[in-house]
């Protein structure tokens, strides 16, 4: 190998490397953004229900 | 932390810009050195990742350091992101600066008083992302891997000093017995290591977010249980 390509394989590793670290943090983001919404939906789905009945229990009565 | 916040994308902005810049001043606006020729030009990228793995452990020892004294979690959320980074940037640091080394010193690695004491780091913050990521919301085993955080900075120094003050190959390029740099190569070394700082901090907010959703998705699964 000659200098230049040293210097090539250098920067290939280096930047496959670090788009990996990027790509893998991107990743772990939306996966836990995800888990986030259905959390706060599955939490917030049954304190609906909860006010609608409570409104149709007045309307009823 | 779904949308990005302004400063967060200007950061981002700025990261890419300098990235763009960097490589233009390492290998055209830079001169070609005349003795080790264009596999020199690693050096900028390398020093690059040098720096972010200085102020990642430096990170580290002072939020450690917060986190012993004020035991809140944002310390020790900062302190785990930024070693991360700090890892994976000595492991760049590592991985270049061998690659360097081969068509100059003829070696892959050698045993100098500076790698050593830089691998020797490295090791020290695998130990210490190993005992932080088992210690999990185990306030105990996050305030020992703190004490550990603290004391493996100690080596950080000796990397430094090291080179200065036992015989070795390592080049010492600025300080008492450092030859110094061309101007225009100290200009691309400096738009690297700024570009490298933004990089760092994005990085490291990136990190934090992961860390704090984490919390929030362990706080939420609780409420749903009871």
């Amino acid at each position: 190998m000659d200098n230049l390509s040293y210097l090539f394989w250098a920067h290939v590793i280096f930047w496959i490397l670090l788009f990996l670290y990027i790509l893998n943090l991107v990743g772990k983001n939306k996966k836990l953004q995800k888990e986030l919404e259905a959390l706060k939906n599955s939490i917030n789905k049954p304190k609906d229900e909860k006010l609608a009945w409570q409104k149709q229990g007045q309307g009823v009565s | 932390m779904s949308s990005l916040s302004k400063t967060m994308k200007l950061l981002i902005c700025l990261t890419f810009v300098g990235m763009i810049a960097s490589l233009y001043t390492a290998f055209i606006y830079a001169p070609t050195e005349e003795i080790m020729g264009n596999i020199q030009r690693i050096f900028y990228f390398h020093m690059g990742a040098v720096w972010v793995a200085t102020i990642a452990f430096t990170v580290v020892f002072i939020a450690s350091i917060q986190y012993l004294r004020k035991q809140t979690r944002f310390w020790d959320i900062m302190a785990y992101s930024s070693a991360e980074l700090g890892v994976l940037f000595t492991t760049l640091t590592i991985i270049t600066g061998s690659i360097w080394a081969k068509p100059v010193w003829g070696t892959w690695w050698t045993w100098d008083p500076q790698l050593t004491t830089t691998f020797i780091l490295w090791i020290l913050y695998v130990v210490y992302l190993i005992l932080r990521s088992s210690a999990g919301s185990d306030v105990k085993k996050a305030k020992f891997a703190a004490v550990f955080g603290i004391i493996a900075f100690i080596d950080l120094p000796l990397v430094y000093a090291s080179a200065r003050l036992m015989r070795g190959i390592s080049p010492v390029v600025f300080g008492g017995r450092g030859g110094g740099i061309a101007p225009q190569m100290m200009v691309a070394l400096l738009v690297c290591l700024i570009t490298f700082t933004f990089l760092y901090i994005a990085l490291l907010k990136q990190r934090m977010d992961i860390e704090e959703m984490k919390d929030e998705v362990t706080r939420l699964k609780l409420e749903e249980a009871i």
